[in-house]
C-alpha cells in the first residue's frame, strides 16, 4: 500500500499546486460572481420564490454541471497522463513498485477526489451567492411540488451528484488523452456537439450523452427540475423514466472509460512526441 | 547469470532502427555501454528499464522479463538521460517520493534518502526547488534517487553530463565504491574516457548493432587485421629536445630495418610509433635494439589499446 499512498499523496499535491488550478477556481466561481453581480445591478431581480428556484438551478445544471465540470476534467484529464509523459517524469513512475496500471488508476482518483471538492465548493458558492439574504424556506408560486421550497436539501442532492460527474468526465477525457492525437480538440468537440447540443435537443438522442445519467440521478430526488428542459410531456415521460437509474450507466462510463486507459497505459511504451532512437 | 540477457533483440521506432539484432549477455560489476550520439545506448536502457518493448527478441533483467513487473524493478535504479523533473519539488521531497513510492515506509523513506543525497554530496542543497538547480545539481539529485532504496543495478544513462571536471572525478569514485559494494552498474556514455575511466568492460554499439563487447584490451588484441600501435618515448640527454632529435632518428633507423615493424611515425622529437602486425616480438626486441643506439627510454606502451582508438577501428573512423 505504501507506494499506492505515496503516489495518491504526491497526485493530490501536484493538482493542488498546478498553475491551471487559478482557470479552474475562475471557471468554477463564475456562476455564483454572476449571481452576486445580478443580485447588486437589479435588487429585486431573484428575490422571489420561482425567480430563486430557477436561477438557482440554471446556475447548478447549465453552468455547474454542463460548463464548469466537463471544462475542468477537461483539462485535468487529457493532460493526466500525457503531461507526465510529456515532461519524461513517467519514466520514474513506471519504473517503482507499482503496475503501470495502477499508476494511471490512483493518478485518476486522486485527482478525482481534488475535483470533485474544488467543484463541490462551486456548488456551495452558487448556494450561498443564491440564497443569501432569503429566509428559508421559499413559498413557490406555481409549482406544486415545490410548495414551501427548501434549497438545502437540493444542495446536498449537487454535493452528490457533482463528484460522480466528475468521475465521468475525468474518465472520459483521461481516456481520450491517451488514445487520441489531439486530445484537447476532440475533448473540447465531443463536449461542445454531445454534452452542450445533444444533451439539449428535444429528441431521444439526448440520453446519449454523459450528463443523462446524471439527469436521471438528479431527477429522483427532485423531480420538479424537468421544468427546466421545457420537453414536450410524452418525451419527458419516456426519456426520464421514474423507474430509471442513473448510476448504472454513469458507472458503465466510469468503468469502461478508466478500464481502456488502464489497459492502453499497461501495453503502450508512452513516449514522449519528441523521442530519441539513441 | 549474466544480469541483463538480450536474444536475437531488435527495437525500431516506426522505419528508424534503435537496436539490430542484439544479442548480448551483461554481467555483473560496472560495465559501460559506448557509441557515438544516436547509436541505440539510450535504447537499450530503456529496454532494460521496461520503458520500451521489445520490437523482435527479448529481454531479461535477473533472469524475468522487465516489462510492468514491479518486483524486477523495485530492484534497479535509473538514472534517466535529460531533466526529467517535477520542477516544485525540493531535492529532498522528489527522492523520499520516489523512495516511498519505491516500497519504503515514509520514516524509512527518510533515512534512505538522507543517506543518498549525502552521498551524492547534495546535502546543503537538498532543500531549494529543483527548478533552481545547476545541471550538475539535478545530475546529482538523479542520482540520488537512483541510490535511494538501494537496488541491485543502476543503469546511469549519460550520468556525468553537466558535471564540472570534479564533481566528475567524485562521480567516478562513487561509482566504483558502489561497485565494491557488489552492485551491478550499467553506465552508458559517449564521451569514451569517462567510461574508461570507471571500467574496461565494455560493450560498444554503432548503428543499432553491438561492434564489441568485452575487456577493451582484448577486444584490441582480437583485432588481427589491424596494425597495433607501440609508442616509443625517450628521456631526455638521449638527442631529445626540440632542437635535437637525433636520438629518435637514430632508433627509427634502426627499426626501419626490422623485419617486423610494418611502419614508424615520428610523433615528436622525442616520441616515435611503432607500427607492427607481431606487438610481442616488437616488445622483446625493442630493449635490445635501443641499447645498440644508446638512448635513454623514458616509456614504451601501446598506442592503440585504448577504449578511443578500438572504437574508431570498429566504427571505421580515425582513432
Amino acid at each position: 500500500m505504501g507506494p499506492l499512498l505515496a503516489l495518491f499523496g504526491f497526485t493530490i499535491r501536484s493538482t493542488l499546486l498546478a498553475r491551471k488550478l487559478w482557470a479552474v477556481l475562475i471557471m468554477l466561481a463564475a456562476p455564483s460572481m454572476l449571481l452576486v453581480l445580478i443580485r447588486l445591478v437589479e435588487e429585486d431581480a431573484i428575490s422571489k420564490g420561482r425567480e430563486l428556484w430557477e436561477a438557482y438551478h440554471v446556475m447548478n445544471q447549465f453552468l455547474i454541471l454542463m460548463v464548469a465540470v466537463p471544462l475542468v476534467c477537461m483539462v485535468y484529464g487529457v493532460s493526466l497522463i500525457s503531461a507526465e509523459v510529456e515532461s519524461r517524469t513517467f519514466v520514474y513512475l513506471v519504473t517503482r513498485r507499482m503496475r503501470r496500471a495502477t499508476v494511471f488508476l490512483i493518478k485518476y482518483v486522486a485527482t478525482a477526489c481534488v475535483l470533485a471538492l474544488l467543484c463541490d465548493a462551486g456548488a456551495v458558492s452558487v448556494y450561498f451567492a443564491t440564497f443569501s439574504g432569503v429566509d428559508l424556506p421559499v413559498p413557490v408560486a406555481g409549482n406544486p411540488a415545490l410548495g414551501q421550497w427548501n434549497p438545502t436539501h437540493e444542495l446536498m442532492v449537487y454535493l452528490a451528484v457533482i463528484p460522480a460527474a466528475v468521475c465521468g468526465f475525468l474518465a472520459l477525457f483521461a481516456m481520450v488523452g491517451l488514445l487520441a492525437r489531439k486530445p484537447l480538440g476532440v475533448s473540447a468537440f465531443y463536449w461542445v456537439m454531445v454534452e452542450l447540443i445533444l444533451s439539449n435537443m428535444p429528441t431521444g438522442a439526448r440520453v446519449y450523452s454523459l450528463l443523462h445519467p446524471l439527469r436521471l440521478m438528479m431527477i429522483r430526488e427532485m423531480p420538479g427540475v424537468t421544468a427546466l428542459y421545457e420537453l414536450p410531456q410524452d418525451l419527458l415521460n419516456r426519456v426520464y423514466r421514474p423507474d430509471q437509474s442513473g448510476l448504472i450507466p454513469l458507472l458503465i462510463v466510469i468503468l469502461v472509460s478508466a478500464g481502456i486507459t488502464a489497459w492502453a497505459v499497461s501495453v503502450r511504451e508512452l513516449l514522449p512526441t519528441k523521442v530519441s532512437q539513441d | 547469470m549474466a544480469v541483463v540477457e538480450l536474444n536475437h533483440l531488435s527495437k525500431w521506432y516506426g522505419e528508424v532502427i534503435g537496436l539490430n539484432d542484439v544479442t548480448l549477455a551483461i554481467e555483473g560489476g560496472i560495465t559501460g555501454l559506448v557509441g557515438p550520439n544516436g547509436a541505440g545506448k539510450s535504447t537499450l536502457m530503456g529496454l532494460t528499464m521496461g520503458q520500451l518493448r521489445p520490437s523482435r527478441g527479448s529481454i531479461r533483467v535477473f533472469g524475468k522479463g522487465v516489462w510492468d513487473n514491479p518486483r524486477v524493478l523495485s530492484r534497479l535504479g535509473y538514472c534517466p538521460e535529460g531533466d526529467p523533473f517535477w520542477p516544485s519539488l525540493t531535492g529532498r521531497r522528489f527522492v523520499v517520493f520516489l523512495a516511498r513510492a519505491s516500497g519504503l515506509s515514509l520514516r524509512e523513506a527518510r533515512r534512505a534518502a538522507d543517506r543518498a543525497i549525502e552521498l551524492t554530496g547534495m546535502t546543503e542543497h537538498a532543500d531549494r526547488a529543483i527548478r533552481g538547480y545547476s545541471k550538475g545539481m539535478r545530475q546529482r539529485i538523479k542520482l540520488a534517487q537512483t541510490l535511494a532504496h538501494s537496488p541491485e543495478l543502476l543503469v546511469l544513462d549519460e550520468p556525468f553530463t553537466g558535471a564540472d571536471p570534479v564533481g566528475r572525478h567524485e562521480l567516478a569514485n562513487l561509482f566504483r565504491h558502489l561497485a565494491d559494494e557488489g552492485i551491478d552498474i550499467l553506465v552508458s556514455s559517449h564521451v569514451l574516457h569517462e567510461v574508461e575511466s570507471l571500467t574496461r568492460q565494455i560493450v560498444m554499439i554503432d548503428h543499432g548493432r553491438v561492434v564489441a563487447q568485452g575487456d577493451t584490451r582484448r577486444v584490441r588484441r582480437d583485432m588481427h587485421d589491424r596494425l597495433h600501435a607501440i609508442r616509443v618515448r625517450l628521456a631526455g640527454g638521449s638527442g631529445s629536445s626540440d632542437r635535437d632529435d637525433s636520438g629518435v632518428r637514430r632508433l627509427a633507423v634502426r627499426l626501419a630495418a626490422v623485419k617486423s615493424v610494418a611502419g614508424l611515425k615520428v610523433v615528436s622529437a622525442d616520441t616515435l610509433v611503432v607500427e607492427t602486425a607481431v606487438p610481442d616480438q616488437v616488445y622483446d626486441g625493442l630493449p635490445g635494439w635501443v641499447l645498440e643506439e644508446n638512448v635513454a627510454v623514458r616509456e614504451i606502451a601501446a598506442a592503440d589499446d585504448n577504449l578511443e582508438a578500438v572504437f574508431g577501428y570498429l566504427t571505421q573512423q580515425n582513432p
